[in-house]
């Protein structure tokens, strides 16, 4: 885990720095998460307007403002169908969404399950803080089963979902979990997620030192980074089980498979 | 050479005739034959159909693809126009090109999925949060199914505003037989004047805002739903969100006179005038004819296009005919009565509702008793 | 010039193509025409009820106001057909259901063995549909077999084009009514 992140002139050229300083807050893991995406596409080689950026609502949603590449910020929960439309028009873009854990398995859970259903060439990068953030330290889908929030002031009472076993059953053609201690590793799936020709789901753990920190007594950001370090495990399949800790790694990398967009201009030669 | 055709299929002849290019949609009735017809047509034009989860991702995927430089529709019936009117508001505040086509049912909620409805008007308009422009177009028979769904198609990408077309369920599965004119095309992208550094996607030109680039030219703009000026980024600065938001709500102001059709029939000397729109304009011109050729001085005003509303012409109409009285047959509640009442206040001409829902069209007799004695 | 027809019958009995047909052979005539069907939710058995309005002149109300001729294959359906019957329209019925008619209509209504010959001389009882639509044409007097044949051609080839023909002639040229 001593990887040093080599100095990059990716930022400069997929970074909108008029923009900033950017809306999140101090510690928050947004900005390794994007730091990571620009990183791959300077790796890619892309030109910026190859590629599509593709973001809903939250904290997560205006990740897309900061790129700069083709940037859209859509309404809660619709980036995918979105990116859908878009994939289908230019299947020689490359289309990225990244969603929050409300945005992409809340309100947007049907779109998530279909996305992966129709195999349709989008990388799907969630960013799970576990809470929703942007509106005040809500409960999330994805928020632990006892863990206090804003709207759990008793504890939550509902089991929390897994992102990663969730792409997993619905079919997606790759899917993986990282978190933000390890931003080598996580930029290594990102990259792998963005070759990947169909619908790659990427999951990062992320923290949330504001809401998600301070209702489970970690207000401090590295305390979250390091939790993520000692409760994770690598792994091969999202199931695999370890005492409690989470399993990480790339759980599916499909090859065999002809990804929609292609597969409807077949049609069309037909 | 005239055909019989339904109205949901000249609906999807119309979109590819006039360059339609993606189609995303959800089944429901009575709008499915759209969707049907459109997943063999599509393809063999170089086109897309997509059948998606529900109607928010079929709104949001056109959304998508009208960005991406595919000229894109939706279509659907009073639940899923529900679903989608966020959506519709993303479009109207993002200005992406989207036609949206309602073929009417009998609602609320499920209400009769099968039979006639008019009662989708109000949502048309006003459906979505917030103020907002939206074009809406009603056709009333087959052959202006066809010509409505062209003119959304062609407006909404030259204004970059959505556009919906109500039909109704007698217009969407009736058979006609039809000429259908020559098509409209749908207008398309180009590279814009100025250079990819320059480009401001929500900037005003003549009024009217910048034309897309196509995807892929360099241009690396930002698009949000989220109150922007004019290089698309949100901002919360009140000089920026009043010079947007007005911008938005002028652009149908703007092109009234372009957008706004209506079919004035028999209008000389008459002394009562009947307004009805999609099949009960229909309806009401056979009634309007039946009692001209008995002597009663009626005549007829069928708008086409519902919004932006011929209130100012309506308006005209009225003051120079002076009629004892308006008569309003919708299949609703008076959802057309409130805009015919609301173009003109301040007059004292008394407007009467014939207002029947039943799954079923309004039987002229009671538009003619309205119109006699009502 | 207006005539109305109306068929009522259940899903799967063929009631659609009738009107759809009877349309198609009107507008080959140079008649404007308007078709409308009304279905349940079932996709089988459920409820069909197909109108046909065709004119000389433009047709302003597309539905059946009051019919010239009513078709009914189902007893279910006929109550519901009961406001489009006036003193001169002619009601016909698969003799089949003779006696499951109301009794406020049976003094109007006409009973033709519609599936029994198209069972027994046409070894078909799904062309049922075919042979009413000739009895619809003979009644009504303006359009010939041809237009139908022309409008079947549309969607039969072979031995189920003539199958179709034939059961509309054996309509037509009944004598029964």
């Amino acid at each position: 885990m001593a990887d040093r992140i080599p100095l990059s002139k990716a930022p400069e050229r997929w970074i909108r720095k008029k923009y900033l300083p950017h809306i999140w807050c101090p510690g928050c893991g947004l900005g390794t998460v994007l730091r990571q995406l620009v990183e791959q596409f300077e790796k890619l080689g892309w030109n910026n307007d190859e590629v599509v950026v593709v973001t809903g609502i939250g904290c997560t949603g205006r990740a897309s403002g900061y790129v700069n590449a083709q940037t859209i910020h859509t309404i809660h929960g619709r980036a995918l169908p979105t990116a859908t439309g878009i994939k289908m028009a230019r299947p020689d873009m490359h289309v990225v969404s990244l969603l929050g854990d409300g945005d992409g398995v809340g309100i947007g859970g049907n779109h998530f399950i279909h996305a992966a259903k129709r195999n349709i060439g989008i990388t799907a990068i969630v960013v799970n803080n576990r809470i929703y953030g942007m509106t005040g330290g809500q409960a999330s889908p994805t928020t632990p089963t006892g863990t206090k929030s804003s709207t759990t002031p008793y504890g939550n009472l509902e089991p929390s979902m897994d992102i990663s076993k969730l792409a997993f059953g619905a079919g997606a053609t790759f899917v993986a979990r990282a978190h933000t201690a390890n931003p080598v590793y996580l930029g290594q799936v990102i990259r792998r997620a963005l070759e990947h020709d169909g619908f790659a789901v990427v999951e990062v753990l992320s923290q949330c030192p504001t809401y998600f920190g301070r209702y489970t007594g970690m207000p401090d950001p590295v305390e979250m980074v390091k939790w993520f370090q000692e409760n994770t495990f690598m792994a091969k399949s999202p199931y695999d089980e370890q005492e409690d800790k989470i399993p990480v790694g790339v759980f599916r990398d499909d090859k065999n498979f002809r990804e929609l967009s292609k597969a409807y201009r077949a049609l069309w030669e037909e | 050479m005239s055909k019989i055709l339904m109205g949901d299929i000249a609906c999807a002849l119309a979109a590819v005739d006039a360059g339609l290019k993606f189609y995303a949609g959800y089944p429901i009735t009575p709008s499915s034959e759209i969707a049907e017809a459109l997943s063999e047509l599509l393809p063999k034009h170089k086109g897309i159909y997509l059948q998606m989860e529900d109607e928010i991702g079929s709104i949001m995927a056109a959304i998508g693809a009208s960005y991406a430089g595919y000229p894109s529709m939706t279509a659907t019936s009073g639940p899923g126009f529900s679903l989608m009117q966020e959506a519709i508001g993303y479009a109207a505040m993002a200005e992406i090109p989207v036609t949206i086509i309602d073929v009417m049912r009998a609602g609320p909620a499920t209400g009769l999925a099968t039979q006639i409805g008019e009662g989708d008007l109000m949502q048309a308009i006003w459906g979505t949060h917030g103020d907002h422009p939206v074009l809406v177009f009603s056709p009333g028979n087959v052959r202006e199914f066809y010509i409505y769904t062209q003119k959304a198609l062609f407006w909404a990408e030259k204004l970059r505003v959505p556009a919906v077309v109500l039909a109704d369920e007698v217009i969407g599965h009736m058979k006609e037989n039809v000429e259908l004119p020559e098509p409209i095309k749908i207008p398309e992208r180009r590279i814009p004047d100025v250079k990819p550094e320059q480009y401001l996607p929500y900037a005003a030109v003549d009024g009217d805002v910048v034309p897309l680039p196509p995807l892929g030219s360099g241009y690396l703009w930002h698009m949000t739903g989220s109150a922007h000026g004019e290089d698309g980024f949100p901002t919360i600065r009140p000089d920026r969100v009043k010079a947007l938001l007005d911008r938005l709500i002028s652009k149908t102001v703007k092109h009234h006179n372009e957008l706004v059709e209506y079919e004035a029939y028999m209008l000389d000397d008459a002394e009562v005038l009947v307004v009805s729109f999609a099949s009960m304009g229909r309806v009401s011109k056979g009634v309007v004819k039946e009692l001209r050729d008995r002597g009663v001085k009626v005549g007829l005003l069928t708008p086409l296009t519902m919004w932006p509303f011929f209130a100012p012409e309506l308006r005209a109409v009225v003051d120079k005919l002076n009629p004892k009285k308006i008569v309003v047959p919708e299949i609703n509640y008076g959802q057309l009565r409130i805009l015919v009442e609301w173009a003109l206040r301040g007059t004292s001409v008394p407007v009467i509702g014939v207002n029947l829902v039943n799954g079923d069209l309004i039987p002229p007799e009671m538009i003619e008793e309205a119109i006699l004695h009502g | 010039m207006r005539r109305e027809v109306y068929i009522v019958g259940s899903g799967g009995q063929g009631v659609v193509l009738m009107g759809a047909l009877l349309a198609e052979a009107y507008a080959l005539k140079g008649w404007n025409v308007a078709q409308t069907v009304i279905y349940d939710a079932a996709q089988r058995g459920g409820l069909a009820r197909s109108e046909v309005v065709v004119s000389t002149d433009e047709i302003y109300f597309p539905k059946v106001r009051i019919a010239d001729v009513v078709v009914a294959f189902s007893p279910d359906a006929l109550p519901g057909a009961l406001p489009k019957i006036g003193d001169k329209t002619l009601v016909m019925v698969d003799e089949e259901i003779k006696d499951k008619v109301p009794e406020e209509l049976k003094a109007k209504v006409v009973a033709i063995p519609f599936s029994q010959w198209a069972r027994e001389e046409l070894h078909s009882s799904k062309v049922m549909n075919m042979v009413a639509l000739g009895c619809i044409l003979k009644a009504l007097g303006d359009v010939s077999v041809d237009e139908i044949q022309r409008a079947l051609e549309e969607r039969f080839k072979g031995d189920l084009l003539k199958l179709n023909v034939l059961a509309v002639r054996m309509g037509l040229e009944a004598s029964e009514f």
